[in-house]
């Protein structure tokens, strides 16, 4: 029942997204997303995408593991032990979790550059007094 | 000086790293000089050290410092106001006395008490505000404020020309003059028989008068000249980011300027800006209706007309008295200051981000340089150097830096996307983030947040943008 609250607001959304109409007072919208219960949002969006990447996490572990021992003869026990491989590990859960697309690549390169460009431009000032007294 | 970080609410967030300033003012190897040609170059020294305080600047014989204000909005008029005060000659170059600058003319609380602004040039006092987000989701924000608590909505033309005559009142030099270029002094130079030489048109208030050319000699240099500034060029500032802020200005019937007699609208969504906002600002009878962007300025009255359209209800019938439009800064300019030429105001960038409030800071930068170059010239006796303005930069950055950052952080996690506005908007009903917003933005400091409420507010607001995403995926789904 209030799965629906989900998909009538979604449509809603939707609709004023392809056609903007004016906010009238007489009408006042009052939505909180907060009203739509946890567990709906949990079927609908975690469990499904929770799959998917536990999917490739082990899909991954599974032939990274392989290939491993393949080359050096080390099995997965004496793997988990080696911090390398531990490091390795850990590069791809992060990966898997943080990289979906080919695009979120550049997204998160974009995104690292962004968080300090705005630092940058305010110290741009003060690295100007440094050049110009060593100058004279 | 109030302190000035604007919301704690954000976890993490790292203050700037140490900025780089003038050491303390203990000159070692320098006497005082006697004649005034030894003074160019001691000050430069070769070595490491920076430069040392004018403690030890030539004094000036018989003159007094002799500086110049380039432009006279808020930031030119407070930079004026405090140099007459502090015994300095000052002169004000303004191109047009009624200049109706394009502008939302929000002034917060804390600057009517800061800078003695009366009352009457109050139009309006907005006390409460309205947040709408892309899907119509309306929010109030204000309950928190307390009853002598507001914003104020002023009339550029009016405030500008109050804070002239006052600096006209305390000695300073107003003239109407429009600022072509400035001869620089030779590089290096600390001799005062070598000024900066400003060449400007002066008007004699005829109208249509094409005014005389003249030329000033002074000393030093403020450059209030507003986002596009002349001396900025002269100076080879270098450039900005910039937004276009549209305007229009709307005579609304008198039945629908009842909802608006102390409330402003702020509109969100792609329809209307694709990293601003749009808003309805009620000024002294009739509403400014505008928009903003940076990325995509080309499409400004696209967006102009999906504000339009967005508060159709509430300014039907209503006729466009004025249209406007003018460039904002988004950061500051790589260089702020050379030699003795300072930037302030919008010619400096001074214009936070997610807001675009810049009267108070413009003011408040005036004030805070022309401090400076009185404290550096021990009231108009000594020159000045370029060691006394970085102080007002240092001191400037120390107050200031945090709540730019904070406001830019907002921005770009807040006007991303549709869902991302869709969050905000949801956010902007809590009251604890009303008081903090209100706190910070009336007052330029804020009250120690609860440390629990923090937490809940940062975990309210991944809730709310992990929601709105989800909707949004939602919707990509669906198909109408």
């Amino acid at each position: 029942m209030q799965q629906s609250s989900l998909f009538s607001e979604a449509r809603r959304r939707k609709w004023l997204e392809a056609n903007p109409e004016s906010s009238s007072n007489d009408d006042l919208i009052v939505f909180d997303t907060s009203i739509i219960p946890w567990w709906a949002w949990v079927k609908r969006y975690h469990l499904p995408e929770a799959e998917l990447l536990n999917g490739r996490a082990a899909m991954i572990g599974f032939f990274m593991a392989y290939f491993v021992d393949s080359l050096t003869g080390v099995g997965l026990v004496d793997q988990m032990g080696n911090f390398f491989c531990k490091t390795l590990l850990f590069v791809a859960v992060v990966g898997v979790l943080v990289i979906r697309k080919n695009e979120d690549i550049e997204t998160v390169k974009k995104l690292v550059e962004e968080t300090t460009f705005y630092d940058k431009q305010r110290q741009a000032a003060w690295k100007d007094e440094n050049t110009s007294s060593s100058k004279n | 000086m109030s302190s000035s970080v604007a919301f704690k609410s954000f976890t993490g967030l790292r203050q700037s790293p140490a900025v780089v300033g003038p050491p303390p003012p203990s000159s070692t190897q320098l006497s005082l000089p006697n004649s005034l040609t030894t003074t160019s170059h001691r000050s430069r020294r070769s070595s490491s050290l920076q430069i040392a305080a004018a403690l030890s600047s030539p004094t000036l014989p018989n003159r007094k410092l002799r500086v110049a204000v380039i432009g006279g909005g808020p930031a030119g008029g407070s930079a004026a106001e405090t140099l007459a005060k502090g015994g300095i000659e000052t002169y004000l170059i303004e191109r047009k006395m009624d200049n109706c600058k394009p502008c939302g003319g929000a002034i917060p609380l804390c600057m009517v008490g800061e800078f003695d602004i009366p009352l009457d040039i109050i139009d309006r006092r907005v006390t409460k505000m309205k947040m709408i987000s892309p899907s119509n989701v309306a929010v109030d924000i204000g309950r928190t404020l307390k009853p002598h608590e507001y914003i104020g909505m002023v009339r550029r033309e009016v405030l500008d020309a109050y804070m002239r005559e006052r600096a006209e009142k305390f000695g300073a030099n107003v003239i109407n003059g429009l600022f072509l270029k400035m001869d620089l002094p030779e590089k290096g130079s600390r001799n005062v028989e070598s000024p900066y030489v400003l060449h400007y048109t002066e008007y004699d208030g005829t109208v249509g008068g094409t005014g005389q050319k003249r030329t000033l000699e002074v000393d030093a240099v403020i450059g209030a000249d507003g986002a596009n500034s002349r001396v900025a060029k002269s100076i080879g500032a270098g450039d900005y980011d910039y937004a276009i802020a549209f305007q229009e200005r709307i005579k609304i019937p008198d039945e629908k300027m009842v909802y608006y007699e102390n409330l402003a609208e702020m509109y969100v969504g792609d329809d209307v800006s694709p990293d601003f906002y749009g808003w309805v600002f009620p000024k002294s009878d009739h509403v400014a209706v505008g928009t903003g962007t940076v990325t995509h300025k080309g499409d400004i009255k696209k967006f102009q007309l999906a504000t339009r359209n967005r508060a159709k209800d509430k300014i039907l019938g209503g006729k466009i008295i004025r249209v406007e439009a003018h460039p904002i800064p988004e950061h500051p300019r790589p260089r702020r200051i050379l030699d003795r030429v300072a930037l302030v105001g919008d010619a400096a960038g001074y214009v936070t981000k997610c807001s675009g409030e810049g009267i108070y800071f413009a003011a408040k930068s005036g004030r805070m340089c022309a401090e400076a170059i009185v404290e550096g010239s021990g009231e108009g006796k000594r020159m000045v150097e370029e060691s006394d303005l970085r102080k007002y930069l240092e001191k400037w950055d120390k107050a200031y830096w945090p709540t730019y950052k904070v406001l830019d952080v907002l921005q770009k996690v807040f006007y991303r996307s549709n869902p991302a506005r869709e969050a905000f908007v949801e956010m902007c009903a809590d009251e604890y983030v009303q008081k903090m917003t209100f706190d910070s933005y009336l007052y330029k400091r804020v009250v120690p947040g609860n440390p629990l409420e923090d937490l809940k507010l940062a975990v309210n607001t991944i809730g709310s943008l992990v929601r709105a995403n989800a909707l949004r995926r939602e919707m990509e789904k669906l198909t109408l």
